[in-house]
């Protein structure tokens, strides 16, 4: 809403009016947003400034397409460096491989459901941390699920209480069976500051699920909005969470969800950046 | 009444050079003008307030859209100090070295025929090496959580991971453990008690996953595609025959 006309020709009342609408959004853009973006970036450009070297030895010089190819490879060599190193572990592992748009689940090496990815979206500050010599060590070794929330339970446990007699058993036996029909939106928090999210390509299937995935999203702010809190009260600045959105059907959500372990390993497939 | 002379804030002239009515100081009234910027100040507070809340708020994808802005370097870099004959060796051997890790990864999957258990969507796919042979619908566990006392209670679920067919049987007989009892109300009988065989409910095939878990027929093939078991694994017949078929003894089997 435009206030200003209000306040025409009514100099001292615009600027106090202005004064005191834009120190509190100063007090708090500062900290938040500024220098957070400010740190990463800064980080960058002294690390890029740090790996030119000055003069060539000789007079010729690598060309530009074999440093993009050697940046290529070199990202490559870490995927499959990864994919081995999940290969050793028992458990279920996640592959997401954002360079041929799948999510694998993985046991032992063997790729065991693949599921197309439809679209995503990521952080824009991960070409930042690309772009930096760091993004091997990044990558390296496998991401490891801290935290994980989701609109449907990871085990749909139903209890029930064992029948007294014959009678009391068949009357159980004729229940129905529960269809469980929810939309599927997942958040998995990883540890190097990457939070994954995946979301049902599908739109929402009813309105409860439409306010059931607005409550999800909601606390998920709520929850950011804390952890800044908890930082600020640490005199800390908040870091810049880095985050990939997924949308891959409901039916590949669901069992990617369900499927993944509690001490989850992930591998990470960056796209080319050119 | 005369009020007291106060100095007028409001410009004489407007920008576009048009003059502004002359003013009359004896209309002036100071509590009009004071009360504008009380108003001015508790308007500009609570529009900045809510601003720096919604900012608070939103302040990871402020950053997003900040770093969106920040230049960025649009190609990898060339260090010009290296030699181009030594890059380019460097070069094929990472190639080299990707390509041989990438062979090893590929040699992860089973020649042989190995099956896959989807129990989240109750569905199976036998695969050899890289290909679908066959894809069907079967029935895990039902995440049930059977509890008969404080201190006694089963959850039939499926277990998850890589196993191998441990066993390959024909016809199987089923030994009902304590639950299967408990479940139909009836007492349990004793661990040798021939009550607790049952022929015919399981099928042509049984492979076993060790556990006690089985792939195995049924008898319900209604509810094939449900979540309805008590961990085992249930094919209808013809998917059974195939399975029974393609696997062997220590055919890998791998339940996600």
């Amino acid at each position: 809403m435009n206030l200003l006309p209000f306040f025409k020709n009514r100099l001292p009342a615009q600027l106090i009016f202005l004064f005191f609408l834009l120190a509190p959004i100063f007090i708090v853009a500062v900290p938040l947003v500024i220098l957070p973006v400010l740190r990463v970036t800064d980080a960058t450009s002294v690390s890029s400034r740090s790996g030119v070297a000055a003069l060539p030895a000789s007079g010729a010089a690598p060309t530009r397409e074999m440093a993009d190819q050697m940046a290529s490879l070199r990202l490559e060599d870490t995927y499959t460096n990864l994919l081995l190193e999940l290969a050793k572990k028992d458990s279920i592992m996640l592959v997401i491989n954002l360079r041929d748009s799948l999510v694998n689940l993985m046991i032992k090496g063997v790729p065991v459901r693949k599921c197309p990815i439809s679209s995503y979206a990521m952080s824009q500050a991960i070409p930042h941390v690309a772009r930096r010599d760091s993004l091997h060590t990044w990558l390296f070794p496998p991401f490891q699920l801290l935290k994980e929330t989701a609109t449907i339970p990871k085990s749909p446990i139903r209890i029930m209480d064992a029948p007294k007699d014959t009678v009391e058993a068949e009357a159980m036996a004729g229940q129905e069976i529960p269809i469980e029909n929810n939309d599927v939106h997942f958040t998995l928090q990883f540890n190097r500051n990457l939070s994954v999210r995946i979301e049902q390509e599908q739109p929402p299937s009813s309105t409860g699920e439409r306010k059931k995935k607005f409550a999800f999203d909601m606390e998920r702010i709520f929850a950011e909005a804390r952890t800044t809190l908890k930082n600020l009260k640490s005199n800390k600045l908040p870091e810049h969470r880095l985050w990939i959105q997924l949308a891959v059907s409901r039916e590949d959500a669901k069992a990617i969800y369900r499927a993944i372990p509690v001490k989850l390993q992930m591998a990470l497939f960056l796209p080319e950046t050119r | 009444m005369k009020r007291n002379r106060r100095r007028d804030f409001r410009p004489q002239a407007k920008s576009n050079g048009q003059a502004v009515e002359p003013v009359d100081f004896e209309e002036y009234e100071p509590e009009k003008t004071e009360s504008k910027i009380g108003l001015a100040l508790f308007f500009g507070l609570f529009f900045g307030l809510l601003a720096a809340f919604f900012i608070f708020l939103y302040a990871p994808n402020l950053r997003d859209l900040l770093f969106r802005l920040m230049p960025q370097e649009t190609s990898v870099r060339v260090d010009s100090g290296a030699d181009p004959q030594l890059y380019q060796r460097e070069l094929l051997a990472m190639a080299k070295s990707v390509q041989a890790k990438q062979k090893k990864i590929a040699a992860f999957v089973p020649k042989e025929p190995w099956l896959v258990i989807d129990t989240s969507g109750n569905q199976i796919f036998l695969m050899q090496d890289d290909e679908l042979l066959h894809k069907g619908v079967c029935s895990t566990g039902s995440y049930v959580l059977l509890r008969a006392s404080r201190n006694k209670q089963w959850i039939f679920r499926t277990p998850r991971g890589q196993f191998r067919v441990l066993n390959k049987m024909r016809r199987p007989v089923w030994y009902m453990p304590d639950w299967a009892f408990v479940e139909e109300g009836r007492p349990i009988p004793p661990r040798d008690s021939p009550l607790r065989y049952e022929a015919g409910v399981l099928g042509e095939y049984g492979l076993a996953l060790g556990q006690g878990y089985l792939i195995h027929g049924t008898l319900y093939k209604r509810f094939l595609g449900m979540p309805v078991t008590h961990g085992c694994v249930r094919l209808g017949d013809e998917d059974l025959e195939i399975v029974a078929k393609n696997l062997d003894t220590g055919s890998k089997v791998f339940i996600y």
